[in-house]
C-alpha cells in the first residue's frame, strides 16, 4: 500500500513537472475556462444581480469545461509517444498508476479552481472572502471527484476514435451528481447557508469522491490491458 | 423453435394486455384516461432498469470468465435498455402534460434520473461502436457499464435531495397504481402489461443476442482479410460494411 | 377535415394516450422487425461464406 502511494506520487510529480515545463497548454486551458465565464456574462446579460444568482452554476460549468480539457490532455501526453504502454509494462499495481494520474489531475483541477474563483468574484461581483472556508472545501471535494472520474474516462477513451467527443459524452452524465452537489454547496456557502444544508451537500460530494475513486482504481487496470 | 414460440407468445400477450389496458379497464377517477399511459410507462421503466442490471452483471461475468458470449449479452441488454428508457421518458412526458400540465417536471427525481440513465447508456453504445478490437472493446465496455451502474444510485439520490431536502413525494406519482387501496382491475391491468412486456423483452434479448453473435462471426471473418471475398459472394456490399463496421 | 371534425368530440387526453402507446407499440414492432431482418441478412451472408466456394489456396 505504501509503495503504491510512492509510485502514485512519482507519477503525479512527473506529470506536474511536464505541465510546468510545457506551460502553454495548461495556461491555455486556464485562459479558456476564464473566457467561458466572460461569455456566460454576455449570455446572461448585464443585470449583475442575475449574474450573482447564477454564479455558482456558471462557476462549476466553467470548471467542468476546463476540466474536460485538462484530464484529456493529461492522458494525451502519455499516448503521444507511447509512454502509456511503457507505464503499463512496469511491474507496479495498476491502481497506483491510476492514483498517480488522478493526483496529477487533482493538482490541475485545483489550479483551475484557484484561477476561476477570483475571476468569478470580479466578473459577477461576489464577495468570496466571507465564505472562503466552505468554498475551499467545496472546490477541493469537487476537484477530487472530477479528477477521479476524469482520469478513469480519459483512460477509457484514450486511443479511440472520436475521443474528443466521447470523453465529454461518457463523462458528463456520470458527474451530474457532482455538478449538482457542488453548485448547491457553493450557493449555500455564498448565501450564508440559511437552510443549514451545506453539510449534507459536502457529505454527498465526499461520498461521490470515495465511490468514484474506488471504482476508478478497480476499473483502470482493465483499461491498460491489451 | 423455442424462440419462435416465445415470440408468438409475447405478441399474443402484448396484444391481449394492450386491449385490456386501453379499452376494457375503466378510466381512473382522478386522472381520467391519462392513467392508461401508466400501463406502458411502468413496464418500460422496469425493463430499462432490468436491462441495465443485466448489462452490468454480464460485464462482471465477462471480466471474470473472459467469454465473448457474455459481452454479446451485455451489448444486447444495453441496446434494448436504451430503447425502453426512451419509451419510459416519452410515455412519462405524454402522461405529465395532461396530469401535471408540463411535459418535463424538473422536480420529479425519477424523470431526471432516467434522462441521465439514457445519456449514460447511449454513451456506452457509442463507445462500443467506436472501439474496434473485440476483446479490448468487451473489457472496456464492461468497466464503463459498471461505473455507469455504480453512478445510477448516486444520481438518483442527489436528484432526490436536489428538489428540496425536506419535501414529500411528487403528487400523482405512478406508484398510486400499486397502492393496496387501488382497485384490483387497475392492478391486474398493470401487472399483465408488465408480464407481457417482460416476455417480449426476453424474446428481443434472444434475437438481439443471436444478431450480436452473427455480427461477431462476420467481424472475425472480416478481420481475416476476407472482406473482398465476402463481397464477391454476391451480397450487397452495404450489408458487409454494416457488419464489419 | 374529417379528423378535425372528430377531434373536439374525443376526450382531451386521447391524443397523449395515442402518442404514448403508439410510439411504444410501434417502436417495439419496428425494432423486432429490424432484428429479424438483420438476422436473416447475416445468416444469408454467413451461408455463402467465401471459404466454402473459394478454391483451396484462395486468392491471398
Amino acid at each position: 500500500m505504501r509503495t503504491d502511494l510512492a509510485i502514485a506520487l512519482a507519477i503525479a510529480r512527473k506529470d506536474a513537472v511536464a505541465e510546468l515545463r510545457g506551460r502553454q497548454a495548461a495556461g491555455a486551458t486556464l485562459f479558456f475556462a476564464a473566457l467561458v465565464l466572460l461569455l456566460f456574462g454576455f449570455a446572461l446579460g448585464p443585470d449583475s444581480r442575475r449574474l450573482a444568482e447564477a454564479a455558482p452554476g456558471l462557476l462549476w460549468l466553467a470548471i467542468v469545461f476546463g476540466g474536460l480539457l485538462t484530464v484529456a490532455r493529461l492522458h494525451q501526453i502519455e499516448t503521444d509517444d507511447g509512454a502509456l504502454d511503457e507505464l503499463a509494462r512496469y511491474p507496479v499495481e495498476r491502481r497506483a498508476i491510476y492514483l498517480g494520474k488522478a493526483i496529477a489531475g487533482l493538482l490541475a483541477m485545483l489550479a483551475l479552481g484557484g484561477v476561476l474563483l477570483p475571476v468569478v468574484a470580479v466578473l459577477y461581483g461576489i464577495d468570496l472572502l466571507a465564505a472562503a472556508p466552505p468554498l475551499l472545501i467545496t472546490v477541493v471535494l469537487g476537484a477530487i471527484g472530477f479528477a477521479a472520474v476524469g482520469t478513469f474516462y480519459a483512460g477509457v477513451t484514450v486511443r479511440m476514435r472520436a475521443r474528443e467527443v466521447m470523453l465529454p459524452l461518457l463523462m458528463l452524465p456520470v458527474i451530474a451528481p457532482l455538478l449538482l452537489a457542488a453548485v448547491k454547496a457553493t450557493a449555500a456557502a455564498l448565501g450564508g447557508d440559511p437552510l443549514g444544508e451545506l453539510g449534507a451537500w459536502l457529505q454527498l460530494l465526499a461520498a461521490f469522491d470515495l465511490v468514484m475513486l474506488l471504482a476508478g482504481a478497480a476499473g483502470y487496470g482493465y483499461l491498460l490491458e491489451e | 423453435m423455442g424462440t419462435r414460440i416465445l415470440g408468438v407468445g409475447a405478441l399474443l400477450l402484448v396484444v391481449a394486455a394492450s386491449v385490456n389496458g386501453l379499452f376494457l379497464v375503466p378510466a381512473d377517477l382522478n386522472q381520467g384516461d391519462a392513467q392508461r399511459i401508466m400501463y406502458v410507462h411502468v413496464p418500460s421503466a422496469w425493463l430499462a432498469y432490468l436491462s441495465f442490471g443485466v448489462t452490468a452483471l454480464a460485464g462482471v461475468g465477462y471480466l471474470w470468465k473472459r467469454d465473448l458470449r457474455l459481452d454479446a449479452v451485455a451489448l444486447s441488454a444495453a441496446e434494448i435498455g436504451v430503447m425502453f428508457t426512451a419509451f419510459a421518458i416519452w410515455s412519462g412526458m405524454m402522461w405529465g402534460q395532461p396530469v401535471w400540465g408540463v411535459f418535463w417536471q424538473w422536480e420529479d427525481p425519477r424523470l431526471t434520473t432516467t434522462a441521465l440513465l439514457l445519456a449514460l447508456y447511449v454513451g456506452y453504445l457509442l463507445f462500443r461502436r467506436l472501439t474496434d478490437d473485440p476483446r479490448r472493446r468487451a473489457a472496456r465496455a464492461a468497466v464503463v457499464g459498471l461505473v455507469a451502474a455504480v453512478d445510477i444510485p448516486i444520481v438518483h439520490f442527489s436528484v432526490e435531495w436536489w428538489r428540496g431536502l425536506h419535501q414529500g413525494p411528487t403528487i400523482g406519482s405512478p406508484e398510486r397504481l400499486l397502492d393496496p387501496a387501488a382497485p384490483s382491475q387497475f392492478v391486474i391491468a398493470l401487472v399483465s402489461m408488465v408480464l407481457a412486456f417482460t416476455v417480449a423483452w426476453a424474446w428481443l434479448m434472444v434475437r438481439r443476442y443471436q444478431l450480436a453473435r452473427l455480427d461477431a462471426d462476420l467481424e472475425e471473418l472480416a478481420r481475416r482479410g476476407r472482406v473482398a471475398e465476402a463481397r464477391r459472394a454476391g451480397l450487397a456490399a452495404q450489408r458487409v460494411e454494416e457488419a464489419t463496421r | 377535415m374529417i379528423l378535425l371534425s372528430i377531434m373536439p368530440r374525443l376526450p382531451p387526453d386521447v391524443w397523449f394516450i395515442v402518442a404514448a402507446w403508439g410510439v411504444i407499440l410501434g417502436g417495439l414492432a419496428l425494432y423486432a422487425a429490424a432484428l429479424l431482418r438483420r438476422i436473416a441478412a447475416r445468416r444469408a451472408l454467413a451461408g455463402t461464406r467465401p471459404m466454402d466456394d473459394e478454391p483451396p489456396g484462395g486468392r491471398e
